[in-house]
């Protein structure tokens, strides 16, 4: 389940188009343990892996990590909480009122398509799962296309299944991953204890010198893949969320918290699921390549079976699942915002069709830390324009929340806030030599500025606020 | 008797983690730790649901 939904299903009252009421603020320990368990997901089992596939070396992981994983937090803390606690609104009531509805519609159409291929990377590592039981040709780590009719029919059965039950019984399943978390995180670990004692570690004191030795050696990647470096793990970790911290996603959730202090909560996420389970998940491969070098698959069932056997099986199948469910649901939520005559069942269901389809072409869940990437870059520019909008514009005699001022339906300062940076990053990725992963960083800035010299522009001299003298 | 489900839950979690570090410490064959995961993880499924997300009494 999704923060914003646990968070409001308290009182029952989502509080759409209000502020959150002070009876309706949660405590710290809420926050904790929707973020540890949100966090602990399908995604772990890919990402980890994909940091050997690309070389990292041991200390660029485990320093990467530490490092990546605070700034992630301290954005949470600094960027998100303290805007979350003071306006108290959801994202997308937010974004309407600076952007105006036309532009949010574009905003929960981009949203909606990110969602619909991270549930399609969900469903292939489901059915990795489904293929430890059947003789399946699955899929290797550069493969772009499925392999076989075995294959298609797997993610079929299981892409239609979670559509199924997204549609009907979305609430159930929200509960069912509520009570998967805690065992979930503990799996996670075993895969990490059993794959280190595989790898020859015997005690604690033996980790760092196998990890260097035998785990993350850092040296060349294997073909087909980029040199990930401490910066491109650090990076990473600090932006694979960046939609919702950076890019103010959570907004919906810590509108909820009494302080803002309470974005700290994000590092029970960060730390067990981003570290601990990412790390686990690497072990897993680690042993895979040690046993068979040239066995460089990654397959969430089947490395999670030779680790804890079928348990191992079952957590890949309910981690994937508990992903995708949520995730097919937030995506038809956002395309039924653009058409809401047609009932939310079809949506989900269509919405599930599509994430089926994605799951089909496993060069998604391969790529999994390129698509993150691009996931974050896509949503942070409106993150920007929010942070300005509600610390920055009155500092610039501009007004803030223009669109509900002048009843407008398509702001274009933060039309072109969006589009300039798009544009930019991709500009510094194909024709700059900047990769994906560090192009968000400089993108945040020239999203603040395109917003403020646009709404420079586009604002008469009688919107700004008066300064009380 | 909700505080003999949770003591089922916690029993349940005690046996997805303990056999790892059992196994990761030597002293714990891959089978019965495999084993003992697999029925801590039956155990939780069935137990925990009637406890958890529900409220006290209810």
């Amino acid at each position: 389940m999704s923060g914003a939904e646990q968070a409001s299903s308290g009182p029952g009252e989502e509080f759409e188009r209000a502020p959150v009421p002070r009876r309706s603020l949660l405590g710290f320990r809420s926050f904790i343990g929707m973020y540890a368990g949100e966090h602990t997901a399908g995604t772990e089992l890919m990402i980890g892996p994909l940091f050997v596939a690309r070389g990292a070396s041991a200390a660029d992981l485990i320093f990467g990590l530490l490092l990546g994983n605070f700034l992630a937090v301290l954005s949470w803390t600094l960027l998100t909480a303290p805007i979350a606690t003071r306006a108290r609104l959801t994202l997308y009531y937010q974004l309407e009122r600076i952007c105006g509805r036309q532009l949010v519609t574009l905003y929960n159409l981009a949203n909606g398509v990110m969602f619909c291929f991270l549930a399609g990377a969900m469903v292939t590592v489901s059915a990795t799962a489904v293929g430890v039981w059947f003789d399946i040709d699955m899929p290797g780590l550069n493969d772009l296309y499925p392999r076989g009719l075995g294959w298609v029919v797997a993610v079929l059965v299981v892409g239609t299944l979670i559509s199924i039950v997204a549609a009907y019984g979305y609430q159930s399943v929200a509960r069912f991953a509520n009570i998967a978390a805690p065992w979930m995180v503990l799996v996670f670990l075993g895969f990490g204890l059993v794959a280190a004692r595989e790898l020859g570690v015997t005690s604690v004191g033996d980790f760092w010198s196998a990890a260097k030795e035998t785990i993350w050696t850092g040296g060349d990647p294997l073909p087909g893949q980029t040199k990930f470096t401490f910066w491109h793990v650090t990076f990473f970790a600090w932006f694979c969320n960046m939609a919702m911290h950076i890019g103010m996603s959570d907004l919906s959730i810590f509108r909820f918290a009494r302080r803002s202090w309470y974005g700290l909560a994000t590092a029970a996420g960060m730390y067990v699921g981003h570290f601990m389970a990412w790390i686990s998940a690497a072990l897993l491969y680690s042993l895979q390549l040690h046993r068979d070098p040239t066995n460089t698959d990654v397959l969430p069932g089947p490395l999670a079976q030779s680790a804890v056997g079928l348990t191992g099986v079952l957590c890949v199948i309910i981690a994937g699942w508990t992903t995708a469910n949520p995730t097919i649901y937030r995506a038809g939520l956002a395309f039924q915002a653009m058409v809401p005559r047609v009932s939310r069942f079809k949506v989900t269901l269509i919405t599930g069709g599509i994430a089926t389809v994605a799951g089909l072409f496993p060069a998604i869940a391969m790529k999994l830390l390129d698509f993150v990437a691009l996931y974050g870059l896509v949503l942070m520019p409106m993150g920007a324009v929010i942070f300005v909008d509600f610390w920055l514009m009155d500092r610039f005699g501009l007004r803030s929340s223009y669109a509900a001022h002048r009843g407008l339906g398509f702001n274009w300062a933060a039309g072109a806030a969006w589009f300039v940076t798009l544009a930019a990053c991709a500009g510094l990725v194909f024709y700059g030599g900047v990769e994906i992963f560090f192009v968000s960083l400089p993108g945040w800035f020239i999203a603040a500025v395109v917003y403020v010299v646009g709404s420079r522009l586009l604002q008469t001299p009688g919107d700004a606020v008066p300064i009380a003298p | 008797m909700r505080k003999v489900l949770q003591l089922a839950s916690s029993l349940a979690l005690a046996g997805i983690v303990i056999p790892p570090i059992l196994y990761f410490r030597g002293e714990l064959a891959h089978d019965v730790m495999r084993t003992v995961m697999l029925l801590a993880t039956i155990l939780w499924f069935v137990v925990t649901p009637f406890w958890m997300n529900r409220r006290a009494g209810a």
